[in-house]
C-alpha cells in the first residue's frame, strides 16, 4: 500500500462515520421533538373530553339529590361517593365538589391532597385549568332544570400521557442506536466495496507493474475514481503489452537475417523477460481477492431479521400453548418453539458446513436464507403451538446454514494472519445484529403485532438474499473439508479433558443461562411485572449491549494479561451471583441488573474460551470449535426446558436462583480443574 | 301494588285460534288473592322470550277451604306445570316435602312457587340448592345480612330496635337472625314483641314501645316481613317518625304506602319474571325442577321515602342515590 | 477531478438512511399515539355506555321489562349527544331484537349478532368502519336481559393524528432539507484526501508516470538493440 493510503483511509472511515451519526441524530431528533410537541398539544382536547364525560356521569346522582330537594350543604356521603367514582375511573386524578363560590365541600382521588382552590369564577363558571400533571375541567351542578348550586371539578391525570412520552424517548434512543449501528454496517460495506477493495486491487496491480509483471489487468467495472485508476493501469499494461508484441515482431524480423542475429535477438528478449513479464495472448483480468467483508452485511441483516422476534417468542409461545388443548402444561409447551429452534440450529450446523464446503458460501447463504424466509412466513401464519414450532424449526435450519456459510466465507477470505480479527468481526456482526434486531423488533411488535414482525423478518431476509447475490463471489468450495468425517473428530475432541472441562463447566452452563434466563424466564417475569412489550425488549437488549464491550475487553485481557482461565471461571461465578441476588431485590430492579451482569460476564468469558479451545495443541482447531458450538447449542436447547421445569416446581424467581447457583458452582469447578492442570504442568516442568 | 282483577278462567298469551294442540305447554296458575304484579312479571317474562304457553288461572279468593277443590281440578287437568302464588296457598297445595299426601296434595306434576317466605322452614322444600321434590320457585325477601348492609349504607349504626309479632314464626326467626348478625359486629338489637293480652295483639302499645326504644338509644327501627305489622303499618311508621327514628322495612308497602324511611325490597314483578325464568327452564330447557335451586333475586330495589327523609333531616348518601328509587 | 465519485454513492446512501430513519420514527410515533387515543376513546365510550346500562338496569328495578323502561328512547338519544364520535347506539333485547335505536328505522330489526356481548362480558369489535362496544344489560336475577351496542367512528382520532403527523412532517422535512446538503458537503470534504490518493495513483500510471518511465526505458533500450540487430547485414549461411 502506498505510504499515506492507510492513514488516509482510516481518516475517511472516521470522518464518514461521524458525519453519518450527526446527520441521523439531527434529523431523527428534529422529527421526534416535533412529534412530542404535537402530541402534547393534540392530546389535551381529548383529555378534556374524557374529563367532561366523567364529570357528567359523576354529577348525575348529585344532581338527582338536588332534584329531590336535598340542599348542597346537606349532602351526605359526598366524599365517599366521589372516592368510589375516582377509584373506578383510572384516568381521574381528583374529583372536587365545590359550592358556587368555589369552596371545596368534598374531594377525593389520588391527587386530591394537591388540589389548588380556584381563584376566579366568571359568569360561565371556573372553566378549564392546566395544572402541573393534571388537566382540570369544571362542570356546574344543578337540580334538573334549576340554577347551578355548585361546581364539580374533574382533574384528569397526565401520568398516562407522560408515560407515553418517556416511552417515546426510549424508542427514539433505540431507533437512533439501531440507525447508527446500521449506518456503520452499511458504510463499512459500501467503503469496502467502493474504496478499500478496489484500492487494494489497484495497489496489487501497481506492485506487479513495479516488478515488471504485465500479465494481469485490474477489474475496472465502476465509473468512479477506482474505476478510472483501474482503467489507467490497464491502459498502461496494454501499452506495454503492445510494445512487447512489437518487440517480439522485431525480434522475429531480426532473427530472419541469420542465426547469429537470431541468437542476439533471443538474448535481448530473454534479458527483457528478466525485467518484464508478459502473457502470451495479452494480459487477463485479475479476479478480485474475495473480500471478508462481503458476508458481513448480509450476516448482520440476517441476524437482525432473526432477532426481531426474540423478545416475544416466549410470550407468543405461551399464548399459543394456552390456546392449544392438550395434556401438557402450557409453561412447558411454551418452551417448545425455543427448544425446537435451537435444536434445529444444532443439528443443521454440520450439514450447513458440508453444504458450504461442497457448493460454496454463496449458494449456502442463498439456501439458508430461502429456508429461513419460509420459516418466518410460516411463523406469521401459525395459529397453534405445533405449527409455530415447525416454523421455528425452518428458521433454525436457515439460521444454521446461513451463519456457518458466512463464517466460512470470512475465514476463507481472510487468510494472511487476520483470522482472529476477522472472526471477531463475525462475532461483532452477530452481536450488533442481535442488539438492533431485539430492540427494533420489540418496538415493531408493540405497535404492529407479532405476525407483522415475522413478515418484516421475511422481508429483511429477501434483502439479505439480494445482497448475497450481488456481493458474495461464487466458488470457494473446499473439497477436503467436504470429505471429512464427523464421528472420528468427535471422539478425538471429547477424549481431551481440557476441552471437555471448558465445554461442560463453562460453555454449556453459559448457554443454559442465556436460553433459560435471558430468553425465557426474564421476558416472562418482566411481562408479568406489568412492563410493556417494548420495555421487555429494552431489558433483554441490555444483554447484548453489555456483552459487546465485554467481548473486546475479555479478548484484550486474555491476550495482554494472560488471565484467560480466570476470566472463564470468574465470569461464571459473577453470572451466578447476579442470578442469586434476584430474590433479594424488587423484580423490576433486579432483573435488568441481572441481565446486564449476565451479558458482561458472558462477554468477558467468551473470547478466552475460544482462545483456550483454539490454542489446544495437536488438534484440528475448526473441528474443536465446531464441537464447542454444538455443545453450546445443546445448552441452549435444554436451557428453556430446564427453566420451565424449575418454574413448575417453584416460581420464576426461584428458577432463576437455581440457575444462578448451578452456574456459580460450575465456575468454581472449572477453577479447580484448571488449578490441578496447572500444578500437573508445573510438576512436569520441574 | 296489588290490583285485584276478576277471576280469569283461562287466558292465553298468543293470538286465539293459532293454538297448536300439543306443542303448547299448559300452565295452571293457582292464585290466592287474584292476579297481581308477580303474575304480570311471570306472564311478561315468557312473552318476552316468545314462549308460547297456555295459562289457566284458578283463584282461591283468600279462602283456604277452596284449595282441595283446586288440587282435584289440577289432577283432572294434568297441566304441564303448576304455578303457585303465596306461602299459605303453596303450603296447603303441596304439603310438607317429608309428609306428602297424594290424596290431598299435588302429585306427579312439576310446580313453581312465587312470593313464598322461607320455603325451607315452611317445609315446602328440603333445602334451597336441592329442593328434594319436583318443586322449585323463588323467595322474595332479601337475605337478612343484605338488609343489614343496606341499613348501614344509609346510616351506619350500632343499635337498632325491631317491633314484631311474637306469634308469627317468620318474624321471630328474622329477628333472631338480625340479632345474631348485629351482635357479631358489636351491635345490639332491641327486640320489641307486640304485647298479647287475652290472646289479642295490642296495636295501641306500639308507639309506647318505640318511644322507649328511642330513649334507650336506638338508631334504626327495623321492620321484619310480618303480616300483622303490615296491617298496622300506619301506626308503626307514624310512631317512629314522631320519635325521629328512621325506619327500615323488608317489604315494599311500609315505604310505598306508609311513612317508613327506606326499604330493601323485591319488586313482585321482578320476582314473577324470575319465576318465569325457572318455568322456562322446566318447560323448554329440559331441566327437572328438583335440579333447579330455590333463589331470591340477586338485586333488590332500594326504596326511599323522601318526605320522611326531609322530616327526619336524614338525607340518603349520594352513592345510595345512584341505585335508590325515591317514592 | 471530474466524473462520478465514490463520495456520491456514500452521500446517496446516507440520504437513504436518514430518510428511512425519519420515516421509521414518524411511523412508530404515529402508531403509538393512535394506540393511546384509541384506548382513550374506548374508555370514554365505555364510561358513557356503563352509565346508560346503569340507568336501564335501575329502570328495570321499578318492575318493568327492558322494553318498558320509561323514556328509554330519550335516554339513548341523550347519551348519543355526549360524544361527537358516537355514530349509533342500539339497545336490543335478550334475543337480539332492537328495542331502541338512535336510528329509529332500525327498531324491530335484529341486531348484528357478532357485536352482541358474549355472556356477561363486554365485547369490542370493528365492523363497517365503526368500532363497537357491546355491553350486557342484566336484570335483577342476574340474567342478560338485553344488550347495549355503541358504535363510534374514528374521525376525531384521525383529525388528531393528521395534525400530529403534519406537525412531525414539517420539522422533519426541514431538518432533512438542511441536514442532508450539509451532510453531502461534509462527505465530499471528507472524501477529498482519498480522491487525491486515487488521483495520485492515476498520475503514477499515466504515460508520464514513474512506472511507464522505468519500463519504457527498458523497452526503448531493447527496441534499439533489436533494431540494431535487424539493421546488420544479412549473414551468409555458415
Amino acid at each position: 500500500m502506498t505510504d499515506d493510503a492507510g492513514p488516509t483511509l482510516r481518516r475517511l472511515v472516521r470522518h464518514l462515520s461521524f458525519i453519518a451519526v450527526a446527520v441521523l441524530l439531527g434529523t431523527v431528533a428534529a422529527v421526534s421533538v416535533a412529534a412530542l410537541h404535537a402530541f402534547d398539544r393534540e392530546v389535551r382536547p381529548a383529555m378534556e373530553r374524557e374529563a367532561a364525560v366523567i364529570g357528567e356521569v359523576v354529577a348525575n346522582p348529585i344532581e338527582r339529590a338536588l332534584g329531590l330537594g336535598i340542599p348542597l350543604e346537606a349532602l351526605v356521603g359526598a366524599e365517599d361517593y366521589l372516592a368510589g367514582m375516582a377509584a373506578s375511573q383510572p384516568a381521574v386524578a381528583y374529583l372536587v365538589l365545590t359550592d358556587l363560590a368555589g369552596r371545596p365541600r368534598a374531594a377525593a382521588g389520588p391527587a386530591a391532597s394537591g388540589f389548588q382552590p380556584i381563584d376566579v369564577i366568571t359568569a360561565e363558571g371556573p372553566g378549564s385549568r392546566a395544572l402541573p400533571g393534571i388537566d382540570e375541567t369544571a362542570r356546574p351542578v344543578a337540580a334538573p332544570g334549576g340554577r347551578p348550586q355548585g361546581w364539580l371539578l374533574v382533574g384528569v391525570g397526565r401520568a398516562a400521557v407522560d408515560d407515553i412520552i418517556v416511552d417515546t424517548r426510549w424508542d427514539l434512543a433505540i431507533v437512533l442506536l439501531v440507525g447508527v449501528l446500521l449506518a456503520m454496517e452499511v458504510l463499512r460495506f459500501a467503503l469496502d466495496r467502493g474504496v478499500i477493495a478496489p484500492l487494494t486491487m489497484i495497489e496489487a496491480v501497481v506492485r506487479r507493474l513495479d516488478t515488471g509483471d504485465c500479465t494481469r489487468l485490474a477489474e475496472a467495472g465502476s465509473a468512479d475514481e477506482a474505476g478510472r485508476v483501474a482503467r489507467a493501469a490497464n491502459a498502461l499494461v496494454r501499452r506495454l503489452g503492445d510494445r512487447w508484441a512489437h518487440l517480439q515482431w522485431l525480434a522475429t524480423e531480426a532473427a530472419s537475417t541469420g542465426a547469429g542475429a537470431a541468437r542476439d535477438a533471443a538474448a535481448v528478449i530473454a534479458t527483457l523477460g528478466d525485467r518484464l513479464r508478459f502473457r502470451d495472448g495479452g494480459a487477463v483480468v485479475d479476479a478480485a481477492p474475495p473480500a471478508a467483508s462481503a458476508a458481513r452485511l448480509p450476516l448482520f441483516l440476517f441476524v437482525v431479521a432473526e432477532q426481531l422476534s426474540t423478545s416475544f417468542i416466549p410470550l407468543l409461545g405461551r399464548d399459543l400453548a394456552r390456546a392449544t388443548r392438550g395434556g401438557f402444561s402450557p409453561d412447558l409447551l411454551a418452551a417448545l418453539p425455543i427448544a425446537v429452534f435451537v435444536a434445529a440450529v444444532a443439528f443443521a450446523t454440520p450439514y450447513g458446513g458440508r453444504l458450504t464446503a461442497r457448493r460454496g458460501p454463496r449458494d449456502a447463504v442463498l439456501v439458508g436464507g430461502g429456508v429461513a424466509a419460509l420459516g418466518y412466513l410460516a411463523a406469521a401464519l401459525a395459529d397453534d403451538v405445533t405449527q409455530f414450532a415447525l416454523a421455528r424449526m425452518l428458521c433454525g435450519i436457515g439460521y444454521a446454514v446461513l451463519t456457518i456459510a458466512c463464517q466460512a466465507q470470512m475465514a476463507m477470505a481472510a487468510r494472511q494472519g487476520r483470522l482472529a480479527r476477522t472472526l471477531g468481526g463475525f462475532t461483532g456482526a452477530v452481536m450488533t445484529g442481535a442488539v438492533c434486531g431485539t430492540a427494533i423488533g420489540a418496538v415493531i411488535a408493540d405497535r404492529l403485532g407479532y405476525g407483522a414482525t415475522f413478515l418484516a423478518s421475511a422481508g429483511l431476509v429477501v434483502v439479505v438474499l439480494g445482497l448475497a447475490l450481488r456481493a458474495i463471489p461464487r466458488g470457494m468450495t473446499d473439497p477436503v473439508a467436504a470429505g471429512q468425517g464427523v464421528v472420528a473428530g468427535a471422539r478425538a475432541a471429547f477424549g481431551n479433558a481440557r476441552f471437555t472441562a471448558v465445554l461442560l463447566l463453562a460453555a454449556v452452563p453459559a448457554k443454559i443461562v442465556l436460553a433459560g434466563f435471558i430468553f425465557y424466564l426474564a421476558p416472562l417475569a418482566l411481562r408479568d411485572a406489568g412492563l410493556s412489550q417494548a420495555a421487555v425488549g429494552r431489558n433483554v437488549m441490555l444483554y447484548g449491549l453489555c456483552m459487546l464491550p465485554a467481548i473486546a475487553l475479555g479478548g484484550w485481557l486474555a491476550d495482554r494479561a494472560r488471565m484467560g482461565g480466570g476470566l472463564i471461571w470468574g465470569g461464571a461465578v459473577l453470572n451466578g451471583g447476579a442470578l442469586l441476588m434476584i430474590p433479594l431485590l424488587p423484580e423490576v430492579a433486579a432483573l435488568p441488573i441481572a441481565i446486564a451482569v449476565t451479558g458482561a460476564a458472558q462477554g468477558l468469558a467468551s473470547a478466552p474460551m475460544l482462545a483456550v479451545v483454539a490454542g489446544m495443541p495437536g488438534r484440528s482447531t475448526p473441528l474443536l470449535l465446531s464441537f464447542l458450538r454444538l455443545g453450546e447449542r445443546f445448552g441452549s436447547v435444554i436451557g428453556p426446558f430446564a427453566a420451565a421445569w424449575l418454574m413448575m416446581r417453584g416460581d420464576a424467581v426461584w428458577a432463576m436462583g437455581v440457575l444462578g447457583g448451578v452456574t456459580a458452582l460450575t465456575g468454581i469447578g472449572y477453577a479447580l480443574v484448571q488449578r490441578r492442570a496447572t500444578r500437573a504442568n508445573a510438576a512436569i516442568a520441574s | 301494588m296489588m290490583r285485584r282483577r276478576p277471576l280469569i278462567a283461562a287466558m292465553t298469551l298468543s293470538a286465539p285460534g293459532v293454538a297448536r294442540a300439543r306443542s303448547r305447554p299448559r300452565i295452571l296458575m293457582m292464585l290466592y288473592r287474584g292476579w297481581e304484579e308477580a303474575c304480570d312479571g311471570f306472564r311478561d317474562y315468557l312473552a318476552s322470550r316468545r314462549r308460547d304457553v297456555e295459562l289457566v288461572v284458578a283463584d282461591a279468593g283468600e279462602d283456604l277451604s277452596r284449595v282441595p277443590d283446586m288440587v282435584r281440578q289440577a289432577e283432572a287437568m294434568r297441566p304441564d306445570l303448576v304455578y303457585l302464588w303465596g306461602t299459605t296457598l303453596t303450603m296447603a297445595a303441596l304439603g310438607p316435602w317429608d309428609g306428602h299426601d297424594p290424596d290431598r296434595h299435588l302429585t306427579g306434576m312439576p310446580v313453581v312457587f312465587n312470593i313464598v317466605t322461607d320455603p325451607v322452614r315452611n317445609r315446602v322444600v328440603r333445602s334451597r340448592p336441592a329442593p328434594g321434590r319436583p318443586v322449585t320457585g323463588t323467595e322474595y325477601i332479601a337475605p337478612v345480612a343484605v338488609q343489614l348492609r343496606a341499613m348501614d349504607a344509609y346510616r351506619p349504626f350500632r343499635q337498632a330496635a325491631a317491633v314484631f309479632n311474637p306469634r308469627e314464626r317468620n318474624s321471630v326467626v328474622t329477628i333472631e337472625e338480625m340479632s345474631e348478625l348485629l351482635a357479631a359486629r358489636g351491635g345490639v338489637l332491641d327486640a320489641l314483641p307486640v304485647p298479647v293480652v287475652d290472646g289479642r295483639l295490642q296495636a295501641a302499645a306500639i308507639p309506647r314501645l318505640i318511644a322507649a326504644a328511642r330513649a334507650r338509644g336506638a338508631e334504626w327501627l327495623y321492620i321484619p316481613p310480618d303480616t300483622y305489622l303490615n296491617d298496622q303499618r300506619a301506626v308503626l311508621t307514624g310512631a317512629a317518625l314522631h320519635e325521629g327514628l328512621p325506619s327500615f322495612a323488608a317489604t315494599e308497602r311500609f315505604v310505598a304506602f306508609a311513612d317508613a324511611l327506606a326499604g330493601l325490597v323485591s319488586r313482585y314483578y321482578s320476582v314473577g319474571a324470575f319465576t318465569g325464568f325457572k318455568a322456562e327452564q322446566i318447560l323448554f330447557g329440559g331441566v327437572r325442577p328438583e335440579a333447579i335451586p330455590v333463589e331470591t333475586l340477586s338485586r333488590f330495589s332500594y326504596l326511599l321515602r323522601m318526605d320522611t327523609a326531609r322530616r327526619l333531616r336524614a338525607y340518603p348518601p349520594v352513592a345510595l342515590l345512584r341505585i335508590a328509587e325515591p317514592v | 477531478m471530474t466524473g462520478p465519485s465514490f463520495a456520491t454513492r456514500i452521500a446517496l446512501l446516507l440520504t437513504a438512511l436518514a430518510v428511512l430513519a425519519c420515516m421509521l420514527v414518524t411511523a412508530l410515533n404515529t402508531l403509538k399515539f393512535e394506540k393511546l387515543l384509541v384506548a382513550q376513546q374506548q374508555r370514554i365510550v365505555g364510561t358513557i355506555g356503563a352509565d346508560l346500562v346503569d340507568t336501564f338496569e335501575r329502570g328495570m328495578m321499578i318492575g318493568v321489562r327492558l322494553a318498558d323502561v320509561p323514556a328509554a328512547q330519550a335516554l339513548v338519544d341523550r347519551a348519543f349527544g355526549r360524544d361527537p364520535d358516537l355514530r349509533r347506539i342500539t339497545l336490543s333485547d335478550a334475543g337480539g331484537r332492537i328495542l331502541f335505536d338512535t336510528e329509529r328505522v332500525r327498531i324491530g330489526d335484529a341486531a348484528e349478532a357478532a357485536l352482541l356481548p358474549a355472556g356477561q362480558a363486554r365485547r369490542y369489535a370493528r365492523r363497517d368502519g365503526l368500532d363497537w362496544v357491546g355491553m350486557p344489560v342484566v336484570n335483577s336475577f342476574g340474567q342478560r336481559e338485553g344488550s347495549l351496542l355503541l358504535g363510534y367512528g374514528r374521525a376525531g382520532i384521525t383529525d388528531r393524528l393528521t395534525a400530529i403527523a403534519l406537525a412531525m412532517a414539517g420539522p422533519g422535512l426541514a431538518a432533512l432539507l438542511v441536514g442532508l446538503p450539509l451532510g453531502w458537503l461534509a462527505v465530499f470534504l471528507a472524501a477529498r484526501p482519498t480522491r487525491r490518493l486515487f488521483a495520485h495513483l492515476a498520475a503514477s500510471l499515466s504515460d508520464s508516470g514513474q512506472a511507464m518511465g522505468r519500463h519504457g526505458a527498458v523497452l526503448d533500450d531493447a527496441e534499439r538493440r533489436l533494431e540494431a540487430i535487424a539493421a546488420r547485414a544479412p549473414e551468409r549461411a555458415a
